[in-house]
């Protein structure tokens, strides 16, 4: 039975470590590349945090709590939903209305990776500010898993 | 009593949607409508190639500043709850 147990570990283990940098560097992809590809930020987001689950699942509480830190996730998801503000501000500073695109003349052609003005920097601020709110949600829910734990032994 | 009322009922909903149905068919088509604009000048209006970017994004950017912080009240509110699953607790 505990042979067994191990058995299935490292089969769960190699297909973290397999699949994580997959779904890092695939929500990364669709994150910055929401204005040109299907996608977009909210669906990026998600895919990158579920790294979170996939390291929670392959090597257990004790490095999920030492490889993410909560307060930075916390923090960043604020300064995401600031920085989505100001862009959508950017539109008044320029003498338009709020949430005007002002910057799409300026960036690039259409088809390049740096188009579209703020439609870019407003797709970024989303997928980070998604990412950032599902980890810290993936990793309050997991606590509770450990202290359920804890307690039942 | 009950079956009466089960098939006047039915006859009611049947005749409405019937009508309902009938005068919509004769409504005029919105394909040259705003979706019409939308789709043919995405490209010009906001470089963008993925269209549904440019409308959720651009078109429709309180709507999603509204969704973010959906999701924003969401989470600090489940936080809030579930303060026991944090790390210092």
């Amino acid at each position: 039975m505990d042979k067994n147990i191990k058995v299935k570990n490292v089969i769960v283990k190699t297909a973290a470590d397999f699949f994580m940098p997959i779904a890092l560097i695939f929500g990364l992809y669709v994150i910055l590349h929401g204005h040109l590809s299907p996608g977009g930020g909210f669906q990026g987001g998600v895919i990158v945090a579920a790294a979170v689950v996939l390291v929670y699942l392959g090597y257990g509480h004790e490095t999920t709590e030492n490889v993410f830190n909560e307060n930075l996730l916390k923090k960043s998801e604020t300064f995401a939903a600031i920085m989505y503000a100001g862009f959508a501000f950017l539109g008044i500073f320029y003498g338009a209305n709020f949430c005007r695109n002002v910057l799409a003349d300026k960036m690039g052609a259409a088809g390049e990776l740096f188009s579209s003005g703020t439609i870019f920097w407003m797709n970024f601020s989303v997928g980070f500010k998604v990412l950032t709110g599902i980890g810290f949600l993936s990793l309050i829910f997991f606590g509770l898993l450990k202290e359920k734990n804890n307690e039942s032994k | 009593m009950k079956k009466f009322m089960t098939f006047f009922s039915l006859t009611v909903i049947l005749v409405t949607g019937l009508f309902v149905m009938k005068s919509m068919a004769v409504l005029p088509a919105t394909y040259d409508g705003v979706a019409k604009i939308l789709v043919d000048t995405t490209i010009e209006r906001t470089r963008a190639l993925n269209a549904v970017t440019a409308v959720v994004f651009d078109s429709r950017g309180y709507d999603t500043l509204g969704e973010s912080f959906v999701l924003f009240t969401a989470i600090s509110c489940s936080a809030a709850i579930l303060r026991k699953g944090l790390k210092g607790r």
